[in-house]
């Protein structure tokens, strides 16, 4: 077969197409970073992998339904209330199913667009591992907050300090535009990378200055 | 069916077409003519730019519009209020992307996402002005000047002219080909140029720059990345910290300040100044002279086509082949200069010293270090509680030891040099050649004077004390001990 980049998600979930695959991303940047970065994904949420309550979610999710339903205007679109309902199932499915869905694997499925956007399956499991993903960085930043804080720390603390703010806002900038931009690749796909730099950053800070 | 049953089915119909998702491109084509000297000024988001230029004043636009939404009418009709607006003014001609605010949400959940790509097309001579953010940006051909910049996404600039201000952030930057002045400000994103005839001026932190065949100034500043310059020219200065810089054949006066990090500087025509910490410093090569300072670092280099002046500390220092003077100051580290043509003046601390082959005069200042020099113009050391050997000494030789050694070879065959040797609690030694001539004083205490020389004693005479001519006692010769023996020897003879 002629392997082409809109075949990357299947040869993810795949292992008889992997081949060819490895074999077109000798030639193809784009599918060579993409599987670098899902590769990234599956291993750190592997590692990293945990389970917390979601408290929240629920009040959201009826919130949600009472706003739609309570103005006249949503409450004449039943369509909109009835996808409404659905999402929320399917939220709550996905939510139940979640400890038992082994994360490398669901990385492995995940449905990319062969372009510029994202498929429904594969946001949901970008959001699920960006969930773990920050979980993790939120615990190796509160290990390495004392040696950031210190006042009398080295100038490479100093600068790891600078860096991290650096990076925190242009993580903060990132998740505006992907409020409002979910399914868009590019944003999804700056948004890891900088949670990557963000996390090799404070595993420097814990691991190469030792001394100080 | 009842209504709960038929609200069920359509819930599961519906979140089956919620995860369905239809994407939808819409194409934007306009051509403008520009006046000459007009200005592009593109403003733009989410989405690359590639700019390319022809010698025309025609200005091609070409801009896919890409939405992608739970079905096709949605995104066809967001698609459609994404407007691409272009606007000619006096001095320039605006071209600006505006995707609709507040667009449809769901949940909380925006279940539209979009990007915008562009294709221009522009005169060569008419000035750029780009703006982008997530979205990389390229311009190819741009003979006039450009002000570029964009954030989370690469921007690369070939085979321009003009002076060229490019700007990004967390991506790289790459220039290729430039005549005339560059200025690059990035932060997290490597910065990489090559062939700029013109000066080259890079600001950036946490990443790397490469600059090659640059022709007239480079500057750069960074942090907490390597700085490589390869075959440039001009007045150089790096400043960097946390990273290494190589400076590899630079024309002209090169000045590295860097901090914890390495640096290294091979063929460079001018002066170099090198300051670093924390780091090693290599040259080779340096046309007119080099400075270093530095700290906690080991240095080694040769090659030097001028004076060198060096100051660290605890670190070694080795430096060969030097067209001129040596002034070297160190502490805690050890000292080796082998080759100078000028004079050696080496100063340092519980570390030892060596100098050979120096034509000038050898001065050492030491403290709880050993000195070593052959075959030099002239030596006067001065250290403590280590050995001095002395040998192949042209002439003069003035040693002023403690608690050490001190073995000393004069080279001169006939006639003589002036030797003045102190130390205690351990011998000294004199090695002579041919026929000498001094007037010899020589003391000690708790040890023995011999002289393989017939001595003409003058005055009185003791084992531990004497005065007396060797040969016609032309030169001085001062040799005083304490608690240690006296020993002049023939070197002929053994």
């Amino acid at each position: 077969m002629k392997f082409e980049c809109g075949d990357l998600e299947r040869a993810l979930a795949n292992p008889d197409l992997m081949a060819d695959a490895q074999l077109h991303m000798r030639d193809c940047a784009a599918c060579r970073n993409e599987y670098r970065i899902w590769n990234e994904i599956s291993t750190a949420a592997k590692q990293l992998h945990c389970e917390w309550d979601s408290p929240d979610l629920w009040p959201n999710i009826r919130k949600g339904l009472e706003a739609q339903s309570q103005p006249p205007k949503h409450r004449a679109d039943w369509r909109l209330w009835a996808l409404t309902a659905a999402a929320a199932a399917m939220v709550l499915l996905a939510v139940l199913r979640w400890p038992q869905t082994p994360t490398d694997k669901s990385v492995a499925t995940a449905n990319l667009s062969a372009q510029d956007f994202l498929t429904d399956q594969a946001l949901k499991e970008v959001e699920k591992n960006e969930a773990a993903y920050r979980h993790s960085i939120d615990e190796l930043s509160r290990l390495a907050q004392p040696k950031l804080e210190n006042p009398a720390s080295s100038p490479l603390l100093a600068s790891y300090r600078e860096k991290l703010q650096m990076l925190d806002s242009a993580i903060l900038e990132t998740r505006s535009n992907i409020a409002q931009n979910r399914f868009n690749v590019r944003l999804q796909t700056d948004l890891a990378d900088l949670y990557r730099e963000k996390r090799q950053t404070l595993q420097e800070v814990l691991t190469r200055d030792q001394s100080n | 069916m009842t209504n709960p049953t038929k609200f069920i089915l359509l819930a599961t119909l519906l979140a089956v077409s919620a995860f369905a998702r239809e994407d939808y491109t819409r194409n934007f084509d306009k051509t403008f003519t520009l006046r000459p000297g007009q200005t592009v000024l593109v403003e733009h988001k989410l989405g690359e730019i590639v700019i390319h230029t022809h010698p025309q004043l025609d200005l091609t636009i070409h801009a896919e519009i890409h939405v992608s939404a739970s079905d096709r009418s949605r995104a066809e009709q967001f698609a459609g209020q994404i407007e691409i607006l272009t606007e000619p003014f006096a001095s320039e001609f605006s071209i600006r992307t505006r995707y609709p605010e507040n667009h449809g949400s769901f949940l909380g959940f925006n279940n539209i996402s979009y990007s915008v790509r562009y294709e221009i097309t522009m005169p060569e001579s008419a000035p750029l002005e780009v703006r982008n953010s997530f979205g990389a940006v390229s311009v190819t051909g741009l003979k006039a000047n450009g002000n570029i910049r964009t954030s989370h996404g690469n921007l690369t600039f070939r085979d321009g002219k003009g002076v060229q201000r490019l700007e990004d952030s967390f991506a790289g930057v790459e220039l290729l080909g430039n005549a005339g002045d560059a200025v690059i400000d990035n932060t997290n994103g490597n910065v990489k140029v090559a062939d700029v005839a013109g000066a080259l001026t890079v600001r950036d932190r946490f990443a790397s720059v490469s600059a090659e065949r640059i022709a007239k100034d480079v500057t750069i500043t960074n942090t907490n990345g390597t700085v490589d310059v390869t075959d440039s020219g001009g007045t150089g200065i790096v400043k960097n910290s946390f990273g290494n810089v190589t400076v590899h054949n630079f024309r002209g006066d090169m000045t590295v300040h860097n901090g914890n990090g390495k640096v290294e500087a091979l063929n460079v025509t001018g002066m170099a100044e090198l300051n670093t910490s924390f780091g090693e410093v290599r040259f080779s090569d340096i046309g007119r002279g080099l400075s270093v300072r530095a700290n906690n670092s080991r240095i080694e280099g040769s090659k030097i086509k001028g004076p060198v002046k060096i100051e660290n500390s605890f670190g070694g220092v080795s430096v060969t082949d030097v067209d001129g003077g040596a002034h070297i100051q160190s502490a805690n580290g050890a000292v080796t200069v082998t080759g100078i043509h000028g004079e050696a003046n080496v100063k340092t601390s519980f570390a030892s010293v060596e100098a050979s082959e120096i034509a000038g005069a050898v001065t050492v200042v030491n403290n709880n270090g050993s000195v070593r020099a052959t075959n030099v113009r002239s030596a006067n050391v001065k250290t403590s509680f280590a050995g001095v050997d002395l040998q192949q000494v042209a002439g003069a030789i003035d040693v002023d030891n403690q608690n050490g050694a001190v073995d000393a070879g004069s080279k001169a065959q006939s006639g003589c040099q002036p030797i003045m040797i102190h130390t205690s609690f351990s011998p000294i030694r004199v090695h002579l050649s041919g026929n000498p001539s001094y007037r010899v004083t020589a003391s000690t205490s708790f040890g023995k004077i011999h002289s393989d020389f017939p001595l003409t004693v003058s005055g009185s005479m003791s084992s531990d004390s004497l005065s007396g001519t060797i040969g016609d006692g032309r030169c001085e010769m001062r040799l005083t001990d304490n608690n240690g023996a006296i020993e002049i020897l023939n070197s002929s003879s053994h």
